[in-house]
């Protein structure tokens, strides 16, 4: 238990500080296509026997590059070919790991919804690293993600490359998804990406404070989401998933109440 | 990419200050509720040091019954992970099933990759310091698709080739638990009397040493289980002798009973679902060739199992036509007044059932 919410507090941490961003930025659809993009990487490196980390690592970083490819050659949206990509992806992990064993197939579901019941010491250190570079990461390209978040050409103005720094959040995006979905699963760990960031974004205002609540939210989901999945036997990934969004609905609806009866005063 | 609008409506200050905090109090709230919401399971996964027989428990009922006829006498507290019914293969264990691990004095796990979606578990549960013995792993272990290689009439070459022979990844994850590659060993050993019986030794010995059991008491124990696991194999030769040699053939709804073939002469035909494990898919092509040979063979019942749904197999006979669905305890122990709810219970209902199905 104890690992357990030291796993889901370090994946509500660096989701939510990452997750900011890509809900600032509109970019929750590439988040979640990600988060299934990490698949294929995890069977090959399943398959192979190298560690299932550098597998979804590579395989998300394959991803962003394919994204970014099919954008240049090709006119369609963003999403069309974000959402290709990530089907791609998607059926790419099921069609290798069906391929390759026919014994043990099943296994996908363990990376679909985690198993953070089986968390150890190695992985709670992987995480921790994940959390401090994101964190360090935050920090030290803050003026430029903002920047680039709400005033695009100004960025290029001032020389800070949006195209770059667009770049290097993809890449703690990655880091944030492959650290955390041991914990929560693939597809789940979306849910840990944008919705405390979309609570926070209700409540407060600033990048800064937006991050500090989404952390607080993303860390009072997951204990509350592991407490109820201890006490009555529930799925503790999707427990822990699905407090983050009821959260999100609470307080979108208290919030409309507090509104309502502000504005008839 | 374009820029979001982001919370811009005018609103006072204070209203979100109030919201935050009302937000802040409503989870620490949840937390309180959430927390002592039910005392009544809390209670009892907090074993008191001392006062209690040491734990032991084992991830399927199978092994829980082995160990505690090894424990007899109640010496230990022996329990199993998986509950009746419940399929080794996908069974996922639970927070609590995670701390019952870590607080138990020893672990028994089958091993060979059975209980997949514990893999992960079991290895932190080790790595945290609690011995883990899995049993399967000491005892002599058939190789998968060997039971089926003596027997080569055309029609089903392919059921041997599908893929189950690669294993390059003999090192499966002994410090890392997320390499676990595909096992190559049958890990269905239980299905066999006489492997049980012989590990044995080695189960008593973990539990002397791990657990703190008193060795003359086990070393009592386990004489007379094995004198009954010896009586069962003969019982279940006995009955097997009446079944004529060319009717020993089986198809199951996944490759359990290895073993069982292995020990009295069996034949596997083929399964319907192409794995050592319940979580594969069937496929069109390998069904139609079992068919095929179903029918090529003469066989007039076919072995669905408890722990998993039959719609394969019962679509295979409907197929066919003209042969039984019977149903066998594979993974997991019966329910009470099955006949199958300790593990002698549990080969004899199955031996019976085979048997009779198949004269």
């Amino acid at each position: 238990m104890r690992q357990a919410l030291q796993a889901g507090l370090l994946a509500a941490l660096t989701t939510s500080v990452v997750g900011t961003w890509v809900v600032l930025r509109g970019m929750s659809f590439l988040g979640d296509a990600l988060a299934h993009g990490v698949l294929p990487g995890i069977a090959i490196a399943f398959i192979v026997g190298v560690h299932t980390t550098i597998g979804a690592f590579v395989a998300a970083l394959a991803m962003v590059w394919g994204i970014n490819l099919i954008r240049s050659y090709s006119p369609l949206p963003d999403d069309t070919s974000i959402g290709l990509l990530f089907v791609g992806f998607l059926a790419l992990a099921v069609v290798i790991l069906s391929s390759a064993s026919g014994s043990y197939t099943g296994d996908l579901s363990r990376f679909l919804f985690g198993s953070i019941t089986g968390v150890d010491q190695d992985d709670l250190r992987r995480q921790a690293i994940a959390a401090a570079v994101v964190l360090v990461g935050m920090v030290v390209f803050y003026r430029a993600f903002l920047v680039m978040t709400f005033d695009r050409a100004q960025a290029q103005v001032l020389g800070l490359r949006p195209r770059l720094a667009h770049a290097i959040l993809l890449v703690f995006l990655v880091i944030a998804i492959v650290a955390s979905f041991e914990a929560v699963g693939n597809l789940l760990v979306f849910a840990f990406l944008i919705a405390p960031p979309a609570t926070a974004v209700l409540l407060v205002k600033g990048v800064p404070r937006i991050m500090v609540a989404a952390v607080l939210i993303g860390a009072g989901s997951t204990v509350v989401g592991l407490l109820i999945s201890y006490h009555h036997n529930t799925a503790a990934g999707a427990t822990m998933a699905l407090a983050t969004v009821v959260v999100f609905l609470a307080v979108l609806a208290s919030k409309s109440v507090l509104d309502a009866v502000g504005a008839r005063r | 990419m374009h820029i979001r609008r982001v919370a811009h409506e005018p609103r006072s200050p204070r209203t979100n200050r109030r919201l935050l905090r009302t937000t802040l109090t409503i989870m620490v709230l949840a937390l309180v509720a959430a927390g002592c919401g039910d005392s009544s399971d809390s209670a009892d996964s907090t074993p008191d040091a001392e006062a209690n027989p040491p734990v032991v428990l084992a991830t399927t009922g199978i092994w829980a019954d082995v160990v505690a006829n090894l424990a007899c006498d109640g010496i230990a507290d022996v329990e199993a992970i998986i509950p009746v019914g419940g399929d080794p293969h996908g069974f996922e264990p639970s927070l609590q099933d995670r701390e019952r691990m870590e607080n138990a004095d020893l672990v028994v796990a089958n091993g060979l990759q059975l209980e997949t979606r514990l893999l992960d578990t079991l290895e932190a549960v080790k790595n945290s310091g609690t011995p883990v013995f899995a049993v399967a792993e000491h005892v002599e272990s058939i190789p998968f698709s060997s039971g089926h290689d003596d027997h080569d009439d055309e029609g089903h070459e392919e059921h041997d080739e599908d893929g189950h022979d690669e294993d390059g990844h003999e090192d499966h994850g002994e410090d890392d638990g997320h390499d676990h590659a595909h096992g190559s060993d049958d890990p269905h050993v239980w299905f066999d009397p006489v492997r049980v019986a012989a590990v044995l030794g080695e189960l008593a010995q973990h539990l002397i040493d791990d657990a703190g059991l008193d060795a003359d008491s086990i070393a009592t124990c386990r004489s007379d289980y094995q004198a009954e696991l010896e009586a069962l194999d003969h019982e279940l030769e006995d009955l097997i002798e009446r079944l004529p040699t060319e009717k020993r053939k089986l198809v199951t709804n996944h490759d359990a009973l290895g073993y069982f073939a292995d020990r009295y002469g069996f034949e596997i035909i083929g399964t319907a679902l192409p794995s050592f494990s319940t979580l594969a898919e069937t496929n069109p092509a390998q069904l139609e060739e079992l068919a095929q040979a179903i029918e090529h063979e003469g066989v007039n019942a076919i072995f669905g199992e408890t722990v998993h749904s039959s719609d394969d197999i019962e679509a295979l006979a409907a197929r066919i036509g003209e042969v039984e669905v019977v149903t066998l305890h594979t993974g997991s122990l019966g329910p009470p007044d099955s006949g199958a709810e300790d593990y002698i219970g549990f080969m004899r209902t199955n031996a019976r059932l085979i048997v009779d199905a198949l004269s």
